[in-house]
């Protein structure tokens, strides 16, 4: 399998619709209709994508529709994306068109959804005000340790 | 960080190739060569279709040209097959014209017939 490389492309010519799954690196230069699990997906600047696709990296150069849930998002000057797009990094070219529910770090709010919040409360925590409170006695703490 | 590592121009394959470990449930239609390599649930139509030795296919297949070393289970409609010395095929076969080599496991009903498609 030397000569196949560790790509799965759909040609230019193709036409796929399914699912599919255990791909690690996807080109698509056709049309695909497809829910795609995969590590890289790569849309070329031909290529039609419909469906759900989560990865690692995404770069797209066609145009996309769907669900998006991906680690690192490049957008080139060709790119059309419409429906939803989950990242944690986003990189746009000049010219790249953007037609989307946008969502950043959808992991961590998974996950976690008071994590978002976190940063930005300007009350301090309870931990911290205990802290300067009891700051002034640091040799009795010693002591206990 | 994205941009460094990913080549820039996108060149776009005529072909098209079905990786080893992928496994897809659908129909795939091209009209350039195919390489299926994984496992496929459905059906393909192709112009020239080569079925390499890990593919397992379960579903109809039209093509002009069909190389197969892998395993195909269905009917294949094609001009020209040809059923390597590892292929292992069950079902129907309506074909122009086949070839077999020793040790390709047949198990099919044949029907000749001009077909033309692709």
């Amino acid at each position: 399998m030397d000569k196949l490389g560790s790509k799965t492309i759909i040609g230019a010519s193709a036409t796929f619709t399914g699912k599919i799954a255990n791909a690690r690196v996807v080109e698509v230069h056709g049309k695909v209709n497809a829910d795609l699990i995969s590590e890289k997906v790569t849309i070329g600047e031909a290529g039609r994508f419909d469906g759900a696709i989560r990865a690692d990296l995404v770069v797209v150069s066609g145009l996309y529709e769907g669900k998006m849930q991906a680690g690192s998002v490049w957008a080139t000057a060709t790119a059309s994306i419409s429906g939803k797009l989950h990242y944690e990094t986003l990189q746009m070219d000049r010219g790249a068109a953007l037609n989307c529910h946008i969502v950043h770090n959808w992991r961590a709010k998974a996950d976690d959804p008071e994590q978002s919040n976190a940063g930005n409360s300007d009350v301090p925590l309870p931990d911290a005000s205990n802290k300067v409170k009891t700051g002034t006695v640091p040799s009795s703490s010693k002591k206990g340790v | 960080m994205i941009g460094k590592n990913s080549a820039s121009p996108i060149l776009s394959p005529n072909h098209s190739q079905i990786n080893v470990d992928v496994r897809i449930r659908g129909t795939i239609t091209v009209s350039e060569p195919l390489v299926m390599a994984g496992q496929l649930d459905g059906d393909i139509k192709a112009g020239e279709l080569h079925i390499a030795s890990t593919a397992i296919v379960s579903g109809d297949v039209t093509a002009q040209n069909v190389t197969i070393d892998g395993r195909v289970h269905g009917v294949i409609v094609a001009d020209e097959v040809y059923l390597s010395a590892t292929a292992h095929f069950e079902g129907q076969l309506n074909c122009h014209g086949i070839a077999i080599d020793n040790g390709a496991y047949v198990d099919a009903k044949f029907i000749k017939e001009p077909v033309t498609n692709g």
